[in-house]
């Protein structure tokens, strides 16, 4: 359990904290393989990956379940070694976790501390950067408000709703003050109403915040409400197929956003390629699975 | 807070069958059922004394400082070895579960030594430390340890892997790893180690004593047995009941207090 901790720490804390703008995210030729069951061939679980991700922008990552998404969002996180392949943040190639980049992971319940309050696991993200004090718990506070929790600072992470529980693990992250948000299906597991709740909200905070966003998602249209840009991946291996820019301008609105030309015009477009992707052989993987 | 999943099925009786009266009614008819058997000759007065008897003597041992210096004698031996083990067995525990190197190194010295049954090793130990206080509290220690080790170091692989990678995405480091997330998460399980070894704890010093003392609460059990003494014979036994309930009691109170946090997150017992 402790070699890869240390081997991941390797590359932490090297670079200045409180850079102002993000740092240019890219991904070279980052592959994976894993292990196969009993002692079959390894699975290549990524193809050759190339992706770079500018400063501020907002892209999302759109593919069938067991496509490889979350391998490649760890990857970039730092949380995975890919195979092959680099990860670079303004052209300097990183290893392990980095200060400027923050990962959510998609089982977000599960990722929030249970003996912590929801004050004292948004504080988490403080208390890990060494900045603990009466002025940072005033501003994990102020992020608790800022994402709809007040009053509910003495709460513990079971006392609240999937939807809550994510707002905590957003806040939790944006107090860290990362230059780059990677989210992992953030939005699937909570009800429809919810999401677009928290959809608006994401999209408030990447502009109040200027922070670059990597949004995973198997939700097409999802991926056109919140995105500059969309990123196609298939399974077998995951591999990018298509990589479309969205149209629409900023700020979106559920009603009118989604009934706009260039929306329903993508929509159709990333329909008959999703379906087109599902029936092509040796990419039988089922969609929408959890 | 705690909600039934499944609701207790009603039966006539109500208040009486639905709340611990039963149980403390219980118990009185026992011992009514005591005294009357011994009073009308059903069973032998010179082994079992009426329960009046009983409570007689024991309200005079309490009174005459007799119980308050046995078991301060068992007690402060017990405690001792108890926070010994306490300490070793959370220490050793917590780095198997964390570094896979000294898992490695240690298991199989543990597997080995584990089942053997702990009062095996008085005579051995009476060899090395002879009959005092070391003796027993090393006897203490051996049985103590092995709960507390064990449910630490599965508390520890048990940690969710996510919860160790959102402390790696946030930047901790290896230390930092254990003690905000490691040992936290672990807590409860150690816990469970910890109950089971407080049960071992006061049964070892019990054993102990009854091998080779001149002091302690088992030793004046046994004694007061072999010298006739059967009235004080079992004023200690009854003696030693309610000590192991209100050691149980306050247990789970520092328990509550400590793990708060479980109460209702449906991980109880884990
Ligand atoms: N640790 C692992 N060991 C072996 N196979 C894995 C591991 N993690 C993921 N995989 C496999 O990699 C593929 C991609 O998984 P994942 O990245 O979770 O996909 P997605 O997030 O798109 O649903 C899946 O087939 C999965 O079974
Ligand atoms: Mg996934």
């Amino acid at each position: 359990m402790m070699n890869w901790i240390r081997e991941r720490r390797a590359g932490y804390g090297l670079h200045a904290v409180g850079v102002d703008e993000a740092p240019t995210l890219r991904v070279e030729q980052v592959t994976k393989q894993y292990a196969g069951h009993t002692a079959k061939a390894p699975v290549q679980v990524l193809a050759p990956v190339d992706l770079t991700l500018e400063p501020g922008s907002f892209t999302t990552i759109l593919g069938p379940s067991g496509c490889g998404k979350s391998t490649l969002l760890q990857i970039m996180a730092g949380l995975v070694a890919p195979t092959d392949g680099t990860i670079s943040l303004d052209g300097r190639a990183v290893q392990g976790p980095q200060p400027e980049l923050l990962y959510l992971f998609q089982q977000y319940s599960l990722s929030l501390f249970p003996w912590r309050t929801v004050l004292q696991n948004v504080a988490f993200g403080v208390e890990s950067r060494g900045r603990r004090s009466a002025e940072t718990l005033d501003e994990c506070r102020s992020l608790i408000e800022r994402v709809g929790l007040k009053g509910y600072e003495g709460h513990y992470p079971w006392q609240l709703s999937g939807g809550m529980q994510q707002r905590v693990a957003i806040a939790r992250a944006l107090v860290a003050r990362p230059k780059i948000l990677l989210m992992d299906e953030p939005f699937s597991a909570v009800d429809a109403l919810t999401r677009e709740e928290l959809q608006d909200e994401l999209l408030g905070i990447w502009q109040e915040y200027d922070l670059t966003i990597v949004f995973v998602t198997h939700d097409f249209e999802e991926a056109i409400y919140l995105s500059q840009e969309i990123v196609v991946l298939k399974a077998h291996p995951g591999a990018i197929v298509e990589k479309r820019a969205v149209p629409i301008a900023y700020p979106r609105n559920q009603l009118h956003t989604r009934a706009s030309e260039a929306y329903l015009a993508l929509r159709h477009d990333l329909h008959e390629l999703i379906f087109s992707l599902k029936k092509k052989p040796g990419a039988g993987v089922p969609v929408g699975a959890p | 807070m705690s909600v039934r999943s499944v609701p207790r099925r009603r039966v006539p009786g109500g208040f009486f069958l639905d709340t611990k009266t039963s149980g403390f009614t219980l118990v009185a008819l026992l011992l009514v059922l005591w005294e009357v058997s011994v009073r009308t000759a059903l069973v032998d007065s010179i082994s079992v004394p009426a329960v009046s008897t009983v409570a007689e003597r024991f309200i005079e041992l309490l009174r005459d400082g007799t119980l308050v210096d046995e078991f301060a004698q068992t007690l402060r031996r017990m405690f001792v070895g108890y926070l010994l083990a306490a300490i070793i067995g959370i220490g050793v525990g917590l780095l198997m579960g964390y570094f896979d190197r000294i898992h490695n190194l240690l298991e199989p010295v543990v597997e080995l030594i584990r089942p053997l049954p702990t009062p095996a090793y008085i005579p051995l130990v009476i060899l090395f430390l002879g009959v005092g206080d070391s003796m027993k509290i090393f006897i203490t220690v051996i049985a103590c340890v092995w709960p507390i080790l064990l449910n630490t170091y599965s508390g520890v692989r048990n940690v969710p892997r996510i919860q160790i990678d959102t402390a790696r995405t946030f930047g901790l480091g290896n230390a930092a790893v254990l003690r905000k997330v490691v040992v936290p998460a672990a807590a409860p399980s150690v816990f469970t180690g910890l109950r089971i070894s407080l049960t071992l704890a006061l049964i070892l010093s019990i054993i102990a004593e009854m091998v080779a003392s001149n002091n302690g609460i088992g030793y004046f059990i046994l004694f007061a047995q072999r010298s006739f003494r059967v009235t004080d014979m079992y004023a200690g036994i009854i003696a030693l009941g309610i000590i192991g309930y209100l050691l149980n009691l306050l247990f789970v109170r520092i328990e509550g207090r400590v793990l708060h946090w479980n109460a209702g997150s449906g991980r109880k017992g884990a």
